[in-house]
């Protein structure tokens, strides 16, 4: 199992990025870097080499799940991990998330205390599942 | 219209037709009449004629006789005075006498000599010929010498006798050379009346005249000439070298009797009727179907949808109008007797048909396929931006029978409804979204205020306030109560939540587009696990909870079923002000039933059929007590109803009510197989 360090978190909301932020500031143990839309991202992200990437499904210009796809294809590489944060029960199931590396949903509204432990249990969960 | 072939004015030809068979009747009635007539005429007449004929020759026959007679009376005289040739006179009339009395038609027996009649029998009424001379008489004279010179028995007459009447008269000279001739004279009338001829008679009429050998006529004898130009029946009886000619026609003519014509006629008159009757028929059913196919034809045309008919063979037999003008471009190739491959595919290659537009040959494989087994109706767009409803069907026959239908406007219409449905979930689905993100960070933000003692600042504060007494018990209490608030704020905020969350749901079951991520799920841990949730709610509102489960799988969405349960056991959390709330579960055969009674308010008869409607609470009034959206209910009926399964209630007013919820149930998976029991685990507290 890799160590869980870095952490990439896109979402177009200040206020949300701000909650995450505080609530992983809180755990401490996580390296957390945030960007506001998918085309920062994909600049900040040769540059940042997250181990996961936390991600809003809806965003304004370039929703999730696109930029999940568009940087698999850029990067050639598959193993960018993501989990996705998602307002609707509907939206975690129209996807093909297990191909492109998703490893769970988290749903919004979000508890920003819990949110770290959250996303380390489904780090943990994965990688117990792909061994 | 393409009508069916040879339908415009065949009825007409039908009828030119039935006049031309009338007239031929009328006339064939009229010349067989007249043939039968004649050929009846002919053999009646004949036959009369042949009858006739039997009468004249009887005539004949009998005159024969007679003649034979007479020749042996005057042959015997002949030959008695041949050996006593000076015979007395006496003699001679003894012996005329004896020859006589056989023959009363024999007027007398004469001999004479030197043409001077010497003897005559019987002498007293004969007494004025004894003594003529007939050398004077050159025509006795010729007849006297003509006898001598023969020596051949020679006949005369008839003759008016010299003693009165007429006569025939028999002679012959018994020895050659010698003037003696011995004569018979016979009255014609007598002789007449013993071969059977009379003169007065009502119907026949008779005539007698003498003929020579070449058939010319010398003198007319007897009866009425008139009956020579009634073409009689007639016989000759020959005298010699005359003879006479007997004519019998009947009076007025030859005539056919009447009855036999009339029966004739009858008959003609009968057939001719039968007929004309048939015909008349066979006429009246004629146009009883042409009427019945006008009527159908009119009622086809009448028709505001397409109507087409191909038969056996796949050709089209007719179509409307209304057909002809839905496939306008293409109707140059709709004509009687096309097939309808041909004619789907000139549509095709016109392009009329959007659906085959890039999958030709495809779609017209599926095309005919379908035609050839017509299986419901289906529809079709047209490039005309139209949309037709096809319905065929085959007929007993094999015939195919063929609907088109314009649904263009119901169309049109379903597609604004979906395009509504659509863009009311889109904003749903929006509004919902949007609605969640500030709510997320205002449940964010309460998190961080409910739980202030962890922020940095709190601690900071904390640690530099020290261990004062007075101070730090102030700063506790502070923030207890921004916990306080923050805790009242978060209810309120996931109540909002929950809002949200039903009206999303509503707007996915109301668009009938839930997906349910089936599998195999455990009932019982998911109820167990829902009741121990609920357990602190129904201790703080002083209610008992009555828990009772038993092992049973089903296939089922977990966090739709999860849904259901919670939404039924909220409710009867929430309704019930003191009492208890029990969920229980049975499993019948491959059904699971799970109960949930309350001693709540219960439910009217009236509003139990309601209760699932959407925005449904039985008392309005206490909406704002019981603070919900009234679509739960909704929800969880619809979600149930997609297991395949449903929702029923029983209430009695002022005791509470029963929900059950029955669910098809599977056998549990391999690895509990073991353990399976049939009975329930009971579990109370």
């Amino acid at each position: 199992m890799r160590e869980l360090k870095t952490i990439l978190h896109v979402d177009d909301d200040d206020d949300i990025l701000d909650l995450a932020r505080m609530g992983f500031e809180l755990d401490g143990e996580l390296c957390v870097y945030q960007c506001r839309s998918g085309a920062e991202t994909l600049v900040d992200i040769g540059r940042i080499r997250p181990d996961l990437l936390l991600l809003d499904v809806m965003m304004p210009d370039m929703d999730g799940i696109t930029l999940l796809s568009t940087l698999r294809a850029q990067l050639e590489s598959s193993d960018h991990l993501a989990v996705f944060m998602t307002g609707s029960v509907a939206a975690n199931r129209t996807d093909n998330s297990d191909a492109l590396g998703v490893i769970g949903h988290i749903r919004k509204p979000f508890d920003p205390l819990t949110l770290a432990p959250q996303v380390k249990s489904l780090w943990i969960e994965h990688f117990s599942r792909s061994t | 219209m393409i009508p069916a072939s040879g339908y415009k004015g065949s009825s007409r030809r039908q009828l030119r037709v039935l006049t031309a068979i009338y007239t031929g009747i009328i006339l064939l009635a009229v010349v067989s009449w007249f043939i039968l007539d004649r050929a009846y005429m002919s053999a009646a007449r004949e036959a009369q004629r042949n009858s006739w004929l039997q009468l004249v020759e009887m005539a004949e026959v009998r005159a024969e006789e007679r003649l034979r007679a007479y020749g042996l009376v005057v042959n015997a005289l002949a030959a008695a005075l041949s050996v006593e040739r000076a015979l007395a006179r006496d003699e001679f009339a003894s012996f005329a006498d004896f020859l006589v009395r056989d023959n009363p038609s024999i007027i007398n027996i004469a001999r004479a000599q030197n043409y001077v009649v010497t003897d005559v029998f019987p002498v007293a009424p004969n007494s004025d010929v004894l003594g003529v001379d007939f050398e004077n008489d050159p025509e006795t004279k010729k007849a006297y010498d003509q006898t001598i010179a023969t020596g051949a028995f020679v006949v005369a007459g008839p003759v008016d006798l010299i003693q009165g009447g007429r006569g025939l008269i028999f002679r012959i000279a018994p020895v050659a050379g010698v003037n003696e001739v011995y004569s018979v004279v016979v009255d014609f009338e007598t002789f007449l009346s013993d071969i059977g001829i009379s003169g007065n008679q009502p119907l026949r009429q008779s005539a007698i005249r003498k003929v020579r050998a070449d058939g010319e006529t010398v003198e007319h004898v007897f009866g009425d000439p008139s009956v020579w130009h009634l073409d009689p029946v007639r016989s000759d009886i020959s005298l010699g070298e005359i003879s006479l000619q007997y004519g019998l026609a009947p009076v007025g003519g030859w005539s056919a009797p009447t009855q036999g014509r009339q029966i004739v006629a009858a008959l003609i008159l009968v057939l001719a009727s039968i007929g004309m009757f048939g015909v008349n028929y066979a006429r009246r059913l004629i146009k009883e179907r042409s009427q019945a196919r006008r009527q159908l034809l009119t009622a086809i045309e009448s028709i505001k949808d397409g109507f087409v008919i191909y038969d056996e063979s796949d050709r089209l037999f007719m179509c409307n109008d209304e057909f002809l003008s839905y496939y306008q471009e293409i109707a140059d190739v709709i004509k009687p007797g096309a097939k309808f491959e041909d004619i789907i595919r000139a549509g095709v290659e016109r392009g009329i048909y959007v659906e085959a537009v890039g999958r030709e040959e495809e779609w017209i494989a599926q095309r005919l396929k379908r035609h050839a087994n017509p299986d419901g109706p289906f529809e079709q767009q047209m490039s005309d931006g139209r949309w037709l409803q096809v319905a065929e069907a085959k007929t007993r026959g094999g015939e195919t029978v063929g609907f088109r239908v314009d649904v263009t406007q119901l169309k049109n219409a379903q597609r604004a409804a979906e395009t509504a449905n659509q863009a009311k979930s889109d904003f749903l689905n929006n509004i919902s979204h949007e609605f969640r993100t500030p709510l997320s960070v205002i449940l964010g933000y309460l998190s961080f205020l409910k739980s202030n003692n962890v922020l940095p600042a709190y601690k900071k504060l904390r640690s530099s306030l020290g261990n004062d007494a007075e101070t730090l018990p102030m700063l506790e209490a502070f923030s207890k109560e921004v916990q306080s608030y923050a805790s009242k704020a978060e209810r309120s905020g996931k109540h909002l939540l929950d809002l949200i969350n039903s009206v999303l749901d509503w707007a996915v079951v109301s668009e009938d587009s839930v997906e349910l991520d089936c599998r195999h799920l455990n009932l019982e841990e998911l109820l167990s696990l829902l009741t121990e949730d609920l357990r602190q709610k129904a201790q703080e509102k002083g209610i008992e909870l009555r828990v009772s489960l038993c092992e049973v799988w089903v296939d089922g969405d977990e966090l739709r079923l999860r849904q259901v349960f919670l939404n039924l056991l909220s409710n009867a959390l929430k309704f019930t002000v003191s009492g208890f709330v029990s969920v229980s579960m049975t499993k019948m055969a491959d059904r699971a039933y799970v109960t949930i009674q309350d001693t709540g308010p219960g439910i009217p008869d009236d509003q139990k059929a309601l209760i699932f409607d959407r925005f449904a609470q039985v008392d309005t009034s206490s909406r704002r007590k019981h603070a919900g959206t009234g679509l739960g209910l909704a929800i969880s009926n619809s979600f149930v109803k997609l297991h395949g399964g449903q929702i029923d209630v029983r209430s009695t007013p002022g005791e509470g009510s029963v929900f059950t919820v029955e669910l098809p149930c599977i056998e549990a998976p391999d690895a509990k197989e073991t353990e399976r029991t049939d009975g329930c685990a009971h579990a109370q507290s």
